[in-house]
């Protein structure tokens, strides 16, 4: 006999990335609350793995596991790369920006939460369903700034706010190639991420490239070629 | 080899959803969504459990996909 269903099952993952989310947009108009983000990334994480969360899905333990995994591998690359490159940092001005935080310190930390929120969102809904939900996000992420931007002024808000709305509507665009044309999608993805590293590498010595760019761009490049990587291995699986 | 399964026609003899069935399991539905795909192959107590809510025995839920196995 086939048993009565049960009660749905309260979705801690659900508050967690709504908690995060919120914290990460309103961090725009007050920083101290990005601190909010890694606690709402990884607490589900930490709940389960402690026993204190019980709702026996194995499925999201297991893709939690996987996560975790993957950003292990990005902060091994993060600590290897700033251990080798010590001509590197000399070869750049700080432009007040420590030389250690591109691959290390600031960077180590967002690409350790951002690899594990994107490789566990990716996992849990799918390749396609998950690049497409994580590039609308970058999207609204792009116009967020907007809102502090807006609360202080400045004479240049016009051509912020343009560039902000363009570099969303790129995101918008990569999302729906990514959902219609998958493999193409994670080629574009893929290229854009190489094209990124290579601009940033070349660039290296110029005196106004500072390393607050490169940290952001090896930050922004490190989503979508992680997003690209998925949805290529979906595609040809 | 590769596990194979019939999740998803018994599923549909019973007129579930995978929402349905994840409830009845206590997973949540991607985990069945995982599972009826090949993605992600569930413990032995998880297969138990879904061939109990499918009214199934396991050896009728899943089995052993040995094509292109080589026998030497």
């Amino acid at each position: 006999m086939i048993d009565a269903l049960p009660k749905r099952l309260p979705s801690v993952d659900w508050i967690a990335f709504g908690a995060g989310l919120g914290a990460l947009v309103a961090s725009f108009v007050f920083p101290p609350l990005i601190m909010l983000v890694g606690i709402a990334v990884f607490a589900p994480s930490v709940l389960r793995e402690v026993g204190l969360l019980k709702d026996a899905d194995e499925w999201t333990r297991a893709v939690m596991h996987r996560a975790g995994f993957h950003a292990l591998l990005v902060a091994a690359l993060f600590i290897g790369l700033e251990y080798i490159s010590p001509d590197f940092h000399a070869s750049v001005p700080a432009n007040g920006f420590k030389p250690e935080d591109v691959f290390g310190g600031e960077t180590l930390r967002k690409g350790v939460i951002w690899t594990f929120l994107i490789s566990y969102l990716i996992q849990y809904w799918g390749a396609r369903t998950g690049v497409f939900r994580i590039l609308l996000g970058a999207a609204v992420l792009n116009v967020a700034p907007i809102l502090g931007f807006l609360r202080t002024g400045g004479e240049l808000k016009g051509l912020f706010i343009l560039v902000a709305f363009g570099a969303a509507a790129v995101f918008v665009g990569l999302a729906f190639l990514a959902r219609r044309l998958p493999r193409a999608g994670g080629g574009v993805l893929v290229a854009l991420c190489v094209a990124a590293f290579a601009f940033a590498v070349r660039n290296m010595g110029d005196p106004t490239f500072a390393w607050a760019q490169v940290s952001l761009i090896f930050q922004a490049f490190l989503v979508l070629g992680v997003s690209g990587i998925a949805l290529l291995r979906d595609s040809s699986s | 080899m590769r596990l194979i399964n019939h999740i998803k026609q018994h599923r549909a003899r019973l007129d579930l959803t995978q929402e349905d069935l994840a409830l009845r399991v206590g997973v949540r539905r991607q985990t069945i969504l995982a599972v009826e795909k090949g993605k992600y192959v569930p413990s032995a107590l998880l297969a138990f459990q879904l061939a109990r809510a499918l009214g199934m025995e396991v050896t009728g839920l899943f089995e052993l996909d040995t094509e292109g196995e080589c026998d030497d």
